[in-house]
């Protein structure tokens, strides 16, 4: 697998679980803050992904720039 | 101003009673399910008062990153500001604040101008933090409808607390699992 989401910059909005042409990212979490913001963490499927890099191809596929290859 | 003719249909004039949460003094409101096929457009005056206490919107406050919150679209979108300036057409008559990115780059916006926002890029909040001449705000959505997903994890906790949220709520995004 060719690209990882990075933890540090990852703001936890689960937009990637929905863009994945593959479906190859998950939400293995979702908390729901105070203000009732919905928090999910996020995780990137080895086996359903084809490091096509549809999620790095984008400038503003992830909004906070946070999948990255390597 | 929709008749009987063939194409009168075509012309349409914003009804109120069509968007009754809708408290900002619109003249144009376009969208799929007004007329098929049509991308979401939204024009509205922007006055003095608008967005400070006694107008007749709610007021946005006037404390660090106050105005509509943060937040992307699926689509593209045009943010046009037009002021009403005969003798200086680029004169945009405000000033306006506009965050831009995760890192709340800010913004100020004293004349006539397009902001594009790519799809999924986070950008507000936005303000009008002064009015002197009463100016024209254009909002193109490129896709059938407003979607609309919050991201107030960029903000200071302090400011999430002051903020109604019910008032800002998210449009068009299932996220899955």
């Amino acid at each position: 697998m060719a690209y990882k989401i990075n933890t540090k910059k990852c703001l936890k909005c689960g937009l990637c679980a929905t863009e994945c042409p593959e479906k190859a990212i998950a939400v293995d979490d979702r908390v729901t803050e105070k203000d009732g913001l919905v928090r999910y963490t996020t995780r990137i499927d080895a086996k359903k992904c084809t490091d096509c890099g549809t999620c790095v191809s984008f400038e503003w596929w992830c909004p906070n720039k946070a999948i990255m290859k390597g | 101003m929709a008749d009987k003719t063939k194409y009168g249909k075509y012309f349409i004039e914003y009804d109120p009673k069509d968007f009754p949460k809708e408290s900002r003094p619109v003249m144009v409101r376009m969208q799929e399910s007004v007329m098929k096929g049509s991308h979401f457009y939204l024009v509205h005056w922007v006055t003095p008062s608008f967005g400070k206490a006694g107008g007749n919107i709610k007021p946005m406050g006037d404390y660090k990153y106050a105005g509509h919150p943060p937040h992307i679209h699926k689509d593209a979108e045009l943010l046009i500001h037009i002021g009403s300036n005969p003798d200086d057409p680029m004169d945009l008559g405000a000033e306006v604040e506009m965050y831009m990115g995760p890192e709340l780059e800010r913004h100020v916006i004293t004349r006539t101008c397009c902001i594009y926002i790519p799809p999924n890029f986070i950008h507000a909040p936005w303000r009008p933090i002064k009015t002197t001449r009463p100016w024209i705000f254009i909002e193109i959505n490129q896709g059938p409808s407003h979607t609309e997903k919050s991201y107030r994890q960029i903000l200071p906790e302090e400011t999430r607390e002051k903020i109604d949220w019910s008032r800002w709520p998210d449009e068009g995004y299932d996220i899955p699992g």
